[in-house]
Parts: structure tokens; sequence; C-alpha cells
């Protein structure tokens, strides 16, 4: 190992101890990630790792507090719910459940980050006569303009569409007694004037299904539809990502609703036409909104 | 008044696998026990760090969420379940504070719950040979490094609060901060470049 390497991992070690104990200059942080790349053998999490053990070993010198029992029992609602929908979808992934290619039209794409503008207020407003639902598509609108749809992803799965979406989505509506159901509003954007349907949504069991008809195909190649959800009580500026599917035929179609996070009053749900994939940034348009009234 | 969590022991698990490969195999009995063994030092953790409770119990939910959608990265060979929850709730406590641009600030923790003592957090982790690796490595340290550590890492004060805290140059604590975590990380002979931890610390 020459000098200069030595140097590196002297500089790497400095910035990982940094970035771990929260203390990372933004300048700083371009550095880090060129050193990175360029050292592939570095984990990242070393450092981390050291810190979060010493966090634990510094707390077993102090005292702790209990977890509220409220918040125990919804986290175990939400833990089991998540594992029965990594189970079902780990059991779900076939080749049968790709949809169909078929020739799309064209569908607007926009790249993650470029400053474009976002969505036209007249892609967006249904109409005057529903405040409260324009209220919420205004705050969309600005989450969207101000902050550019900033979300935590952790990965971005295809959303299948269920052979039994139908039954599954009546059962859900049977069976959770606080489901909510929220019409999709009339939508302006070009292409998607005649789209209908709904969303519904239990959050007890957060759980939730698109239903939409005259959606246009898309090509999965080229673009995926992805979706938001606006929660107010959880996060006022970063919407939830909701899952990216693609969209076979312009008859009825149920899709599953894949919420990355825990939502617990969704006021909004929005659907965008992204790369394939998915964004962590969306610079819009909402195509297809759903709010609250 | 005093608290005392109900510790559940290893020998409660039925099988041989671990409560986050349990999780990753789709045992929804796994998430409970996860809360049960690491909910209350998560929690803890959380409260140390944020300003209250509500924003305390917004990370909780995000740390184990991603603590159940990651469980089948969990690899034991690697690291114990103890190192895998507390370093993704290190890195989730970390954004939380980053997004809400400011830091924590323990001066004005509410007591909202009573914050119960709980002894029964260390039982949680009495077995976990990287922790007791880690408590020895900061027992030999000098006390004024690492009560530095403990500022910055454990009550989440940045850089600049330590030194006008504790009245010592900025570049004084930055190298404390850096030289301790590096020779924790050594000790844990955590080495995945293959090079010699020596180097590392100059």
């Amino acid at each position: 190992m020459n000098a200069s390497s030595v140097r590196n991992l002297d500089r790497i070690a400095e910035l990982l101890a940094d970035e771990a104990s929260a203390a990372l200059d933004e300048s700083d942080a371009p550095e880090l990630k060129g050193l990175l790349e360029r050292n592939p053998g570095v984990h990242r999490d070393d450092f981390v790792r050291s810190a979060a053990l010493a966090q634990v070993a510094f707390l077993r010198q102090d005292s702790g507090t209990r977890m509220p029992p409220g918040l125990k029992e919804r986290l175990a609602s939400q833990g089991e719910a998540l594992v029965i929908r990594q189970r079902s979808q780990s059991a779900a992934r076939s080749p049968a459940w790709r949809p169909a290619q078929t020739n799309p039209p064209p569908l607007p794409v926009r790249t993650v980050g470029t400053g474009a503008p976002a969505a036209r207020a007249d892609t967006l407003a249904p109409g005057t006569s529903r405040t409260s639902p324009t209220a919420y598509l205004g705050w969309a609108l600005a989450a969207a303009l101000a902050v550019a749809l900033v979300v935590v992803r952790t990965e971005a799965p295809v959303a299948p569409v269920a052979p039994d979406g139908i039954s599954a989505r009546a059962s859900l509506v049977d069976e959770a007694a606080d489901v909510i159901t929220l019409p999709w509003a009339p939508p302006t954007a070009e292409g998607y004037e005649g789209v209908t349907g709904d969303v519904v949504w239990s959050e007890s069991r957060q759980q939730g299904y698109l239903r939409l008809a005259n959606m246009p195909v898309n090509d999965p190649a080229r673009v995926q539809y992805q979706l938001w959800i606006v929660d107010p009580e959880r996060d006022g500026k970063h919407p939830v990502d909701g899952g990216v599917f693609d969209v076979s035929s312009t008859g009825e179609v149920i899709i599953p609703i894949q919420a990355k996070l825990p939502v617990r009053l969704p006021k909004a749900f929005a659907i965008t036409a992204e790369q394939p994939g998915g964004v962590v940034v969306s610079a819009g348009p909402l195509l297809v909104v759903a709010a609250a009234s | 008044m005093m608290t005392v969590v109900e510790f559940k022991p290893a020998t409660r698990l039925t099988t041989t696998q671990s409560i986050l490969e349990r999780v990753a195999a789709g045992d929804t009995a796994a998430v409970s026990e996860c809360l049960d063994r690491y909910g209350d030092l998560v929690w803890s953790l959380a409260r140390r760090y944020l300003r209250n409770a509500s924003d305390a119990e917004d990370a909780v939910q995000d740390i184990f969420i991603d603590i159940w959608g990651s469980a089948g990265r969990y690899d034991r060979n690697i690291a114990s379940e103890v190192a895998f929850i507390s370093t993704i709730a290190r890195r989730r406590l970390i954004d939380k504070i980053r997004a809400a641009e400011r830091r924590p600030l323990m001066d004005s923790l509410d007591d909202d719950e009573g914050a119960p003592i709980d002894p029964g957090i260390p039982a949680t982790v009495e077995d976990d040979t990287e922790v007791t690796i880690v408590e020895r490595v900061l027992a030999e340290m000098e006390p004024e490094h690492q009560k530095v550590l403990s500022m910055s890492l454990y009550e989440g004060y940045s850089h600049s609060e330590i030194a006008e805290r504790l009245s010592l140059p900025l570049g004084t604590v930055k190298t404390r901060v850096r030289r301790g975590l590096i020779h924790i990380r050594q000790q844990l002979n955590i080495s995945t470049t293959g090079d010699p931890a020596e180097e590392l610390l100059g």
C-alpha cells in the first residue's frame, strides 16, 4: 500500500467518523462520496455500527424508558401487516403477474430533480366546487413545487395487478371497519380526462387498492405510474411513496397500494408517470388525484 | 416508580432462527417478539436523541418498519441483532434530526410519560459480545475522552455544543470523536478493507 492510499484511507476514516457522529459538513460530503467510489472495499456502515454500539453501551450505563404500550400495539399491527404483505408479494412474484405489453400511448416523463416546472395548476385543480379537495391538491402542488416530492424509498418494486384484486378489494371493504373510499377527481391532464374509479384504504390494516378505468396503458420499458400518498398527520412535506405499477388495459384494473411507510390519515392520493422503477423525487405532474372532502 | 421490563430469554424461541430471520421468513409472531426484545432499547435511544415523545414515536415507527422491511438482509455472521437494529436506529435518528434542521436539546426533554427507570434494557443486550467489547473500550478510555464521545454519540450534542459546554477547542472535540470511533471500530475487528487499523489511526 502506497502513501497515497494510506492518506485516502485516513481521510475516509475521518469523514466516516464525522458521518457516524452526525457531524459531516455538507462541504465534505462530495469528497466522501468520491473517496468511497474510488475505494469500493470500504463499507460505509462500519462506523455507524461502531457508533450505534457505543450508543447502546452508554445506554446500559444509564437508564432507559419503556416504550408506550399503545405505540407497541400499533407497531405490532403494522409490522404483522407488513410481514404478511411481504410474504404474499414474494409468493405472488411470477411472470403471469406481469402486465401484457401493448401499444401504449405516449406518456409524459419527467426526470429526477431536473428542476423543470412541476405540475401546472390547470392540470391539477379539478374545479372550484370542491374546495376541500382543491385545498389538498393545492397542498400537494405546493409540496411538489417546494420540495419536489422528496420521499423515502427503500426499493421500487412493481406492484402486481393481482388476478384476484377485485375480490381482495371487496374483502377489505367488507371486513375492515375503518375503510375510507375516495373517488378520483375528474382529471384534467391531457389523455387522462376519462379516468374514473376510486381509492380504498384501511389505516388499521395499512392496506388499500386503487380502482382505475380508462387509464392509459403504459409501456413499462419507458414509463411507470407511481402513487403518492399525502398524509399531513405523518409529515407535512413529504408524501409517502405508494409504489409503482403498470396498467395493461384501459378496462377496470385494481392495483394494490404498497405504502413504503405507515400511513395514518391519508388526505389525498396522486398518480404521476415516472421513469421505470419510479423516482425518489418527482416533478409531477399529478395525472390523477383523489382527495378527502 | 421503578418499572421492570420483562426480558424475553432466547430459550423462548422454538427454532434456531433469530428473530430477524423469522421476520424475513414471514413469521408474524416474530414481530411481537422483536418489539418485546428490542422495543424499549430503540425507544430509549430515540428518547435520548429527540426532543419530545411525538418525534420519538415517529422515529421509532420508521425504525421498526425499516428493520422489518430489511430483515432479509440480516446476516448473523456479520453482526449481532443488536448491532443490526441499533445501526438502523442510529441512521434513522440522524436523518430525523437533519430533516428537522436541529440538534436534540436534552435540557428540554419532556417527561410526559414519567420516563421510568428501566433496568430491563441492559438485560436485552447482556449477552451481546459486540456491546461488551465496546463497553470495555469505553471503560479504558480517559474520562474526558469518554465524556466527549458520550455527549456526541449518545446525548446527540453537536461538536460545537460540546466544545462550548466543556470549554474545549472545536478541533479537539472533533479529533476525540474521530479517534474514539476509529478505536472502537478497530477493537470490534471491523476491517472490510484488509488494511491494518493502525494505518487508519495514524
